[in-house]
């Protein structure tokens, strides 16, 4: 894959996602609120973790979201690895 | 008489809640019982759809049932709304009533993080999962949401807990089965606190439905234990949550002791009684081994609250009691010690029906109740006793109406019973609190008194405020310094917070109307308004000035020791929202609902 997003882009389209796996509006999902804050646990972690990898065609594990535990870092994290061959991930 | 010298260590009930129809917490459920009230009424079909009573001859379905069991404050635990929706509302009962207990203890959840605070709850019906199943819905979240174990480990999880964390099951008597590991662990050091908690919520058809054909329930729903009216078990709602400690380690920590645990026995009717009926020599035997075990003569339980359920099982138990006062008064000195010369027996069933997997714990919340307000309450509706019942020559009686039992020279006992439908047996022997020798409230300073609240948002901050004011305005005041206390030491930092100067109780009252009222006060401080703390001696002041910016308070600096808890201020006000899977489902999702 060559295709390249930004970070912004990702962070939008996450914002949407997010909100649909927990049943709120995306204005409720700021930037930097905390996931857990927001109610996500390993289990909608988990479908969140696999929209991104369909989506993006990454293979991330759920504990991305452990390690980036806001919107802004989860999509700092996707735009940095999306289009970057297997091994550089 | 008192305990032998090689009883077992005691264990305090430190903290207490509970929820039934008609009552939020556990005084509003003695104001019911006082008046008597029976809060058995109608069942809408939405609320638990599709009873089918088979071939017997019932009439529409009647419960003592909870307001609202679709309210949650998700936001408060920080659960998604996805989650709350499939998240069976038995967790979620038990997440605000272990809320509820550590407030009435007078505990910061705060503390306890990462702390191995054992949990132990009744495990509950599965109405909210077959539920789904009808509406053949499903979604990751009821993967949490509606495992019997989340009933337990959703606590341990939301508190973060370590302690041993399980579901028990043993049907009706499960809300006693669950002292049972906690009493033992206590004792055996494996842990120094334990949440033991069960809830009953009944939203779908299907147990009722085989239960009304088993013959189990009341086709009346009209049903009065011990009573000529006695024709099966009307179903109630509730839960209730107990925070148990070794009584030693209560009374050198301070803590508030409701009552004390001397014993719990637990067994089972083997073959007699048959597949789901009860045995009266099996429950003889349990009553006899459980205050052995206690190392108290059961002739110094003057008062039992039976199970009770309005079903045949009533006789046997009462013939158990009986035949139990019979063997214990063959001890030398012997005598019986309830109120009057007499044992009597009671039921809280036909105030608030038959709260099943959590009925025993309403039972333990019933006798703390009789043993702080020093009187037995009646049979709700007991009008015409069954003559079938017998208690001999012995000097048992029914509750047929208030008795005085006010605390004396001896120690007060109750035996709380209870048996499951399996036949599986579960008793509990409750007694006084120790004499309080903590004495009075000790603030010796001079000067006025900050007294912190805080709440999640502006809207919890006014009601909270609202409720105090309640308490403050009321019959029966708190103590300042107690108030002070209770505040700064024993509840969560929450978001939203205020310091409140006030010098006296009608100080506390101004400043607590301004803080329900949103409105800014001279004697109230925020983060972004600190006058009021100018009043403060300058320690205390800044000590509420950290507070109020999220820093480490050291409170207790402040006071000398002993200190007194304030137990019986309102729990918090939760700000409940509709939380329901319906609302999710396939119809819903396609507009079609």
């Amino acid at each position: 894959m060559s295709q390249t997003v930004t970070a912004d882009e990702v962070r939008e389209v996450l914002r949407t996602h997010l909100a649909e796996v927990l049943y709120c509006e995306p204005e409720e999902i700021g930037d930097d609120t905390a996931f857990q804050d927001l109610g996500l646990d390993s289990v909608l972690g988990a479908e969140v973790t696999a929209v991104i990898n369909s989506r993006y065609g990454l293979e991330e594990k759920v504990e991305a979201l452990y390690q980036n535990p806001t919107l802004a870092e989860l999509a700092e994290h996707v735009a940095r690895h999306v289009g970057l061959p297997q091994g550089a991930r | 008489m008192n305990a032998e010298p090689h009883a077992p260590e005691p264990i305090a009930v430190v903290g207490l809640s509970c929820r039934t129809a008609g009552a939020d917490d556990a005084e509003s459920l003695w104001r019911l019982l006082r008046a008597e009230r029976r809060l058995i009424g109608p069942v809408p079909e939405q609320r638990v759809p599709s009873v089918d009573t088979g071939p017997v001859d019932a009439g529409p379905m009647r419960a003592a049932l909870l307001d609202d069991v679709s309210g949650f404050d998700a936001a408060f635990f920080g659960v998604s709304r996805r989650m709350a929706a499939w998240m069976d509302p038995h967790q979620r009962l038990l997440l605000e009533l272990t809320w509820h207990a550590l407030e009435n203890a007078a505990i910061a959840p705060d503390r306890l993080r990462g702390e191995p605070v054992a949990v132990f709850a009744a495990a509950p019906m599965a109405d909210y999962r077959e539920r789904m199943i009808r509406a053949d819905v499903v979604d990751s979240a009821a993967f949490p949401g509606t495992l019997i174990t989340f009933t337990a480990n959703r606590i341990s999880y939301q508190f973060d807990w370590t302690g041993p964390s399980y579901a028990i099951d043993s049907a009706c008597s499960s809300g006693l089965s669950v002292l049972a590991p906690a009493v033992q662990g206590l004792r055996a050091g494996e842990f120094s606190l334990a949440a033991v908690m069960a809830a009953n919520i009944t939203c779908n058809g299907f147990y009722t439905s085989s239960a009304y054909q088993a013959g189990a329930l009341s086709p009346t729903g009209d049903s009065v234990p011990f009573s000529t009216r006695r024709d099966g078990y009307v179903r109630g709602e509730g839960g209730a949550c107990l925070l148990l400690k070794r009584l030693a380690d209560a009374r050198r920590d301070g803590d508030p002791v409701h009552a004390v645990i001397r014993g719990v026995g637990v067994g089972h009717n083997g073959r007699a009684g048959g597949l789901t009926g009860s045995d009266a020599p099996a429950q003889t035997q349990l009553f006899l081994r459980t205050a052995r075990a206690a190392g108290v003569p059961l002739s110094s339980v003057g008062y039992v609250e039976a199970h009770g359920t309005g079903t045949g099982g009533d006789l046997a138990e009462a013939t158990a009691v009986t035949e139990a006062l019979r063997t214990a008064l063959e001890e030398p000195q012997a005598q019986v010690a309830g109120p009057e010369g007499k044992l009597w027996i009671g039921s809280v069933k036909s105030n608030i029906g038959h709260l099943e997997a959590a009925a025993g714990l309403l039972g333990i919340v019933k006798a703390v109740l009789i043993l702080r307000h020093g009187l037995i309450p009646s049979i709700a509706g007991l009008d015409r006793p069954d003559p079938a019942l017998s208690f001999g020559d012995l000097p048992v009686a029914l509750a047929d109406r208030p008795v005085s039992w006010p605390r004396g020279a001896e120690v007060r006992r109750i035996g709380v019973n209870s048996f499951g439908v399996g036949g599986a047996l579960a008793h509990a022997i409750v007694e006084d609190a120790p004499e309080e020798t903590t004495g009075a409230p000790t603030w010796t300073g001079t000067g006025p008194l900050a007294v912190p609240l805080s709440a999640m948002n502006r809207a919890a901050l006014s009601a909270l405020a609202t409720d105090l004011l309640r308490t403050v305005r009321g019959s029966r005041p708190p103590d300042l310094a107690a108030l002070a206390w209770t505040t700064q030491t024993g509840r969560a930092r929450l978001r939203e917070r205020r310091v409140l100067v006030a010098a006296d109780l009608t100080g506390l009252a101004e400043a607590l109307a301004a803080v329900a009222a949103d409105r800014p006060h001279g004697q109230v401080a925020a983060t972004d308004r600190r006058d009021a703390l100018g009043r403060l001696p300058t320690p205390l002041a800044h000590t509420a000035g950290d507070w109020l910016d999220g820093l480490p308070a050291d409170w207790a600096k402040h006071w000398p020791d002993p200190r007194s808890h304030c137990p019986d201020l309102p729990g918090y006000p939760f700000q409940r929202g509709p939380h329901w899977f319906d609302a999710h489902g396939p119809a819903a999702r396609a507009g079609t609902h």
